[in-house]
């Protein structure tokens, strides 16, 4: 829990900064569209922190949550709910077969995912025949109850949370979960200790996409309308927030606690910073900032504790070498 | 438990097993001995799956099978230990030890898996360990026991396990020594790869040697000696390991005075004249490595000074130290010492990059004659040198990465344990080039683990212990014994 001491300190301080000059901070309505607001992040970078864990990155999750967004569309005139449903499931299948493609075909992610980053932005022009799709008017307030609100939990919001908590289960309680782990942390240690690379990266991948799926499905419902060109800033939130949450790049190593406390950090500066009435420039030049100084002190912290570790006999090689 | 007969494997043109017998008794350690390229990795991948002989049987526990994969490998209970760890640094030492493993279900909590894990630590040497705890604050010899914890959660029945003891220091080899016994008497087949020819008598009953793809009826250690062994091994007799010694006497390159660097507890003074070889010797941890590190600008000088040539000399940086013409061949060969994926021509002209370049563009044909000259004088063969690096024998590659730095011309060579990974036949050639170079005038400075080689090679060894430079004298003042005491426990050695 140590490890994560630090980072939710400066959560704090970021809520504290804002929640002195923004009342709307700690009022039940603010926390709802604080909450809200980290709906369509959280969930995405949930699913390419799984992946990031995996030693890999799905950068096809933007175009992922547009396909679905406009398919849910789509999909409405059978039902919110299933449109929901299969839009989500659709999107995990093809996630799936991509995290099967990678493991079977030896591909880096980044690559492969790059290419069906511009093809499932295809898919959903196609679909969408290159124009805003909208929900029938007559059915209009049949999606109203993802906009309802119980204090301060939405649909949005409690999807969040059930999300973190399913994915939190997997990752720690489920040999499945900590595969992904296991080959993040060591490729090759794994297959040489028996286990398979393939199933946990078509879980990663399934995950992730079938997140983004769920994410940009519900969306669209919720706003009764889908772009086939939305969500593409999406896939930098979210790897900016696993960045901030403690997720390494090179695999292994990443939370769900740390991912949350990564995407609220994010969403406290950048509402807090638009909720001042500063402009979106300052909103995106701030999570920047945010970002490499933490990287930076992160490293400065390593640089300390190495320089402490010279100074006994011990650290020698396993410092150096 | 295990009988191997026959076995014969052809890559290609090269014929990589002619005709080899293993045959392994439950509750037995077998060393398997050889050169490298003998064709004992090959036999090896063999029994763990990976390869499928041309010809011979494999019987295991008395019916012929036929092992297609490494899964099937793992079902019949045989594990393979590969020289490199397979232990994964961020998941908990428990996780570790059961991974893989199947029967416990897809549903696992740390603790649950901690207690599981528990007996097999505990026979390992390992009860005092927090099994919750990520690998990698663990020690390489920690790990290595914790890879032996899962062979035996596995209920391993034949182990191989190759080369176990490589990076360790004597006191950690004794306690996988200890695991190893303990895996025997469980009453798994051992089968011990090993370049130390003392382990083979101190841990295994037989041997079996491989020499050019035919192995020998195994024998008994308790009825052959070492050189029997090397015989055996070489096809020939290793007259001698060690090349003699011209007594390194000119005039002083290198005065160290009062010197402290990270990973020493005392201040440390020494002279290195022209031509002469020093050696340290010191376990993991204790410092003996420290001193060159300092002067390769690896490791800050914290105090003292240096003189070099006579002028004063200070190894601010890597750079500095290979302007100084210092050169420094690090331990970990395959992180710093060659370009496993660059060929033999660039890997031994890398360090004199600038020297066959002109503006920036490198000339081909000085290369090739550069590197020629270094393959010449260290016996690499020439015609390997469009060769990837990485596919060299390790006694080879040990040769590219010493070799490199003679084309800089330095004044001195320094070397992190020298023949880490390296067979016997390739280490006595290696000292022999060593040793080469010293009479030409270089200077040398080295560390190593092995006691054996500091003593048989250097001129003057140093003994290290706990970042304390214990003692410094002509070779020929010391023994082994006396300077296997002092890297020890040196209190009790005056």
């Amino acid at each position: 829990m140590r490890e994560f001491a630090a980072r939710f300190a400066l959560m704090l301080v970021v809520y504290a900064g804002f929640a002195t000059r923004e009342p709307s901070y700690y009022h039940v309505a603010g926390i709802a569209s604080l909450l809200d607001g980290a709906f369509l992040t959280g969930v995405i970078a949930l699913g390419v922190g799984l992946t990031m864990v995996a030693g890999e990155m799905d950068l096809s999750v933007g175009s992922m949550a547009a396909l679905a967004g406009v398919l849910s569309i789509k999909l409405e005139t059978f039902g919110v709910l299933p449109a929901l449903v299969a839009s989500t499931a659709l999107a995990a299948l093809v996630g799936a077969a991509q995290g099967w493609f990678i493991a079977r075909l030896r591909i880096n992610s980044l690559i492969f995912t790059v290419g069906t980053l511009i093809a499932f932005r295809g898919f959903a022009l196609l679909l969408a025949g290159e124009q805003t799709v909208n929900i029938p008017i007559a059915d209009l307030d049949a999606t109203d109850f993802l906009s309802a609100h119980w204090l301060f939990l939405s649909p949005l919001g409690g999807l969040l949370i059930v999300v973190a908590l399913l994915i939190f289960g997997l990752t720690t309680f489920t040999s499945w979960g900590r595969e992904i782990y296991a080959i993040g942390g060591g490729r090759t240690e794994a297959r040489a200790a028996g286990v398979s690379v393939r199933r946990p990266l078509v879980l990663a991948f399934a995950m992730s996409a079938g997140l983004a799926g769920l994410a940009g499905a519900v969306m669209s419902l919720q706003s009764d309308s889908a772009t086939p060109l939305g969500y593409d800033a999406v896939l930098l939130d979210a790897v900016t927030v696993c960045l901030i949450g403690g997720v390494a790049l090179r695999g292994g190593r990443g939370s769900v606690v740390g991912i949350m406390i990564g995407l609220f950090t994010l969403r406290f500066l950048v509402s807090g910073i638009a909720s001042l009435g500063a402009p979106f420039w300052a909103q995106s030049l701030a999570s920047g900032v945010l970002l490499i100084s933490l990287i930076l002190a992160e490293g400065g912290y390593a640089f300390l504790r190495r320089r402490r570790s010279f100074a006994g006999v011990g650290g020698l090689r396993g410092g150096m070498s | 438990m295990l009988r191997m007969q026959n076995i014969a494997k052809r890559y290609g043109a090269t014929l990589a097993l002619e005709h080899v017998d293993l045959e392994v008794a439950a509750g037995e350690v077998m060393a398997l001995l050889g050169e490298n390229g003998a064709g004992k990795s090959t036999l090896v991948k063999i029994l763990s799956g990976l390869e499928h002989p041309d010809a011979g049987s494999i019987e295991v526990n008395g019916a012929v099978r036929a092992i297609a994969s490494p899964g099937q490998a793992k079902a019949m209970g045989i594990s393979y230990v590969a020289q490199e760890l397979s232990v994964i640094g961020c998941l908990s030492v428990a996780e570790n030890v059961l991974l893989g493993d199947t029967t416990i279900g897809v549903f696992r909590s740390q603790s649950r898996l901690a207690r599981l894990a528990r007996p097999y630590l505990e026979r390992v040497g390992l009860g005092y360990i927090d099994a919750l705890r990520p690998a990698e604050s663990f020690s390489v010899a920690e790990r290595q026991l914790i890879e032996i914890a899962r062979l035996l959660s596995r209920k391993t029945r034949i182990a191989i396990l190759d080369e176990p003891t490589a990076t360790l220091s004597e006191t950690e080899i004794d306690r996988v020594k200890a695991a190893v016994r303990a895996l025997a008497a469980e009453g798994c087949a051992v089968v011990y790869v090993t370049h130390r020819l003392g382990e083979v008598f101190e841990l295994a009953g037989r041997a079996t040697i491989i020499r050019n793809g035919r192995s020998f009826p195994a024998v008994a250690t308790s009825s052959v000696t070492v050189d029997q062994l090397i015989e055996m091994m070489l096809g020939r007799r290793l007259d001698q390991m060690f090349p003699e010694r011209r007594g390194g006497g000119g005039d002083e390159l290198l005065v160290i005075k009062d010197c402290l660097c990270p990973g020493l507890t005392a201040p440390i003074s020494l002279t290195l004249r022209k031509g002469e070889m020093i050696g340290f010797a010191g376990q993991i941890g204790s410092g003996a490595n420290a001193i060159l590190k300092m002067m390769a600008g690896l490791l800050p000088i914290q105090q003292g000074s240096i003189s070099l040539h006579g002028k004063p000399f200070t190894p601010s940086s890597a750079h500095a130290s290979i302007a100084a013409q210092i050169a420094f061949c690090s331990d970990d060969r395959k992180r710093d010492g060659i370009f496993a994926a660059r060929n033999l021509f660039e890997n031994l002209t890398a360090p004199t990059i600038d020297g066959i370049s002109r503006l920036g563009v490198i000339d081909r044909t000085r290369e090739a004659v550069r590197a020629r000259g270094i393959a010449q004088q260290f016996d690499i063969d020439v015609n390997k040198l469009g060769r990837l690096a990485g596919n060299l024998s390790g006694g080879n590659q040990q040769k590219v990465a010493l070799g490199k730095w003679i084309g800089l011309d330095p004044s001195i060579l320094m070397v992190e344990e020298p023949t880490r990974g390296v067979d016997v036949g390739a280490r006595a050639e290696i000292y022999r080039h060593l040793r080469r170079q010293t009479d030409a005038g270089l200077s040398v400075l080295f560390s190593s683990s092995d006691t054996h080689e500091v003593h048989g090679l250097a001129d003057r060894v140093g003994t290290f212990f706990r970042g304390r430079l214990i003692d410094l004298a002509p070779a020929s003042t010391m023994t082994v014994e006396s300077m296997t005491r002092a890297i020890t426990h040196p209190d009790l050695a005056a």
